[in-house]
């Protein structure tokens, strides 16, 4: 036992009868390589699911926000290039300065 | 980007360690496929790093790890960063680091597993610092809760701290060259371009669904959170339940890993809120980020984002609850039976909610026929550049998604990036400084009312275009407010040409004074 799995608490109360108790009732789980591998392939499954509308888009479509709250944010809160707001004294007489 | 000024690449969130190794890809097949590949392989990745981490180190069940690892990557946090966040999505480095800070406990390896966190640590600086960071609070918060919680880890203090040294050193030699080109080299800066007190997490986000899923709404999204990207908080109200009662549960069972992990994710919980607590959009009383926030790094923190490391607390309680859910006591009596089928019903039910749908996407316009067929490089020689019209920023992207589809085959003035401002003493700008023509461009592109000339504007627009080494400026018939633009610039410059789907002014002779 190392150190790490102290550390870590990982819970070491499952004795080997029990353990093999659990895998007879959980049999249709896969275990091991078989379920890193389903795992994997489920994540990236879901991960292609999320992002399928910008695949399906490649060519002329992008992430879409909130519209007009997202591009606001730069606008009010850092600069403004229609003047309203000027945030730096350059801006003041904006454009010209 | 930003002739003649430059950027500085280190001081981005330049995802190096993803641009890199996706160069293949980006050469082969464009910057938007590896763009939507990265997006793709930093969600399901994340997650598999949890559940490799978990299912090795903290449970016995690979299903519970499955759970955890899920939630680390799919969370409502990670999904709405996926908007735009390369760099905050890609965590898949994160349990490593925090695996490896760890293992420096273990008798005998600390020189070893120093080197391998050094290591992480230097790679994760060229992914993301603000995740290290994150990484490195959250990691380090846990530590000292569990040492509260078990005084007997200390024994293994000393080669804890000799590890870390090395791992310091290790991370400290690989990134002395890009950590002095980003503090120290040309267009560095210091800060953010905006007070980061500004993006806090409101308490009623926590319970409230994210936008992106299936009970999700984006009016009430909208209302609580600042962007699309900075929903964090999200969780939902049905798994912020369930989390709370298998904590409480797992509290009661005196599971150390789990009291320190909770304790971890309900401070940075309450962390995130910012410096006031706001709920559903009032003010209520001053929140505790108050007392760190203006300490060094900390008043670079969005506070918002701090929400992103009660994430993976999350992930990991949800797997030990369901680890001692699904592997203890087997069914010999009728209750754990029933806590089993309890404990993953509820955490199965309290996710469907927040499951996430597709990304939402709008049309953006292709890249004119002009740059796509090649036509532009008749008029750009080498040393001079193209100007887009309105020129290149955050808000018109143009420019770069321009100069991408050609592989940076040309080189734009302006840009979107964070800059220095004119004067160092300012807080730096998302871009390059505004000039007058880039301000009137905008301006015009922004109203749709073409701007008059008056005296003197001549000088300062050649002043501009000199600047920049400008050969062309082009403006697309798919620009917003094409006509005013046009007008505009034909003040100056006289009518364009019209070449394949753009106007053009060449203005090469212009610049060189003749």
């Amino acid at each position: 036992m190392t150190t790490t799995e102290d550390f870590v608490d990982r819970h070491r109360e499952l004795g080997s009868a029990e353990e093999a108790t659990v895998r007879r009732r959980y049999r249709w789980m896969p275990a091991g390589r078989s379920a890193d591998l389903l795992t994997a392939g489920v994540y990236l499954a879901a991960a292609l699911y999320v992002t399928s509308s910008l695949w399906i888009g490649l060519r002329d479509r992008v992430a879409a926000g909130y519209g007009e709250q997202d591009q606001a944010w730069p606008t009010r809160r850092t600069r403004s290039p229609t003047c309203r707001t000027p945030s730096t004294p350059t801006r003041w007489t904006c454009p010209s300065g | 980007m930003d002739v003649p000024f430059g950027v500085n690449m280190a001081a981005q969130t330049n995802v190096l360690g993803l641009g890199l190794p996706m160069t293949p890809v980006t050469l082969l097949f464009g910057p938007r496929v590896s763009f939507v590949a990265l997006v793709m392989l930093g969600l399901a990745g994340t997650a598999y790093a949890w559940y490799h981490v978990l299912s090795r180190y903290v449970v016995s069940s690979r299903a519970a790890a499955f759970v955890g690892g899920a939630f680390c990557g799919f969370a409502p946090g990670m999904i709405s960063e996926s908007r735009g966040h390369l760099h905050i999505i890609s965590q898949f480095l994160t349990p490593f680091i925090a695996l490896y800070v760890v293992r420096l406990t273990e008798p005998g390896r600390w020189r070893r597993h120093g080197i391998i966190l050094g290591v992480l640590m230097a790679y994760q600086v060229l992914i993301s610092e603000e995740i290290l960071f994150f990484t490195g609070l959250g990691v380090g918060l846990f530590i000292v809760m569990y040492v509260l919680l078990r005084p007997s880890v200390l024994a293994g203090f000393r080669q804890f701290a000799a590890g870390a040294a090395v791992a310091l050193g290790v991370a400290a030699v690989i990134l002395a060259i890009p950590l002095y080109k980003q503090f120290a080299g040309a267009q560095h800066y210091r800060g953010l371009p905006f007070p980061p007190s500004l993006i806090y997490v409101d308490l009623a986000s926590y319970s409230a669904f994210p936008s992106n899923s299936l009970a999700g709404d984006v009016t009430t999204a909208a209302r609580l959170a600042h962007t699309s990207a900075e929903e964090t908080s999200f969780f939902g109200w049905p798994m912020v339940l369930v989390v709370l009662v298998l904590a409480g549960w797992l509290w009661l069972r005196k599971v150390t890993v789990a009291r320190a992990t909770a304790i971890t994710g309900l401070t940075f919980a309450v962390l995130s809120l910012g410096y006031h607590i706001m709920i559903n959009g009032r003010s209520t009383v001053p929140g505790p980020f108050r007392i760190i926030g203006e300490l060094p790094l900390f008043d670079l923190v969005v506070s918002a984002r701090l929400a992103l490391v009660v994430v993976p607390t999350v992930g990991v309680l949800l797997a030990i609850a369901a680890d001692r859910a699904l592997a203890r006591a087997p069914g010999s009596t009728r209750w754990p039976a029933v806590r089993r089928y309890l404990v993953v019903g509820a955490i199965a039910l309290a996710a469907v909610p927040i499951l996430p749908l597709p990304l939402p996407t709008t049309r953006v316009p292709v890249p004119p026929t002009f740059i796509t067929a090649g036509h532009w490089r008749q008029y750009v020689p080498a040393g001079r550049t193209l100007v887009t019209v309105p020129t290149t920023s955050s808000f018109f992207l143009d420019g770069m998604r321009w100069a991408s589809a050609t592989n940076l085959e040309f080189a734009i003035p302006r840009g979107y990036f964070l800059g220095p401002n004119s004067n160092p003493s300012s807080p730096p700008l998302y871009g390059a400084v505004p000039t007058w023509t880039s301000i009137v461009l905008d301006q015009v592109a922004l109203t749709g009312s073409a701007r008059p000339k008056q005296d003197g504007d001549d000088a300062l627009f050649l002043h501009d275009l000199k600047m920049w080494h400008a050969a062309i400026l082009v403006l697309s018939d798919q620009q917003a407010n094409a006509p005013a633009l046009l007008t505009t610039v034909e003040q100056f410059l006289g009518p364009p040409q019209l070449v394949d789907d753009v106007w053009v002014w060449d203005v090469r002779r212009l610049v060189d004074g003749r």
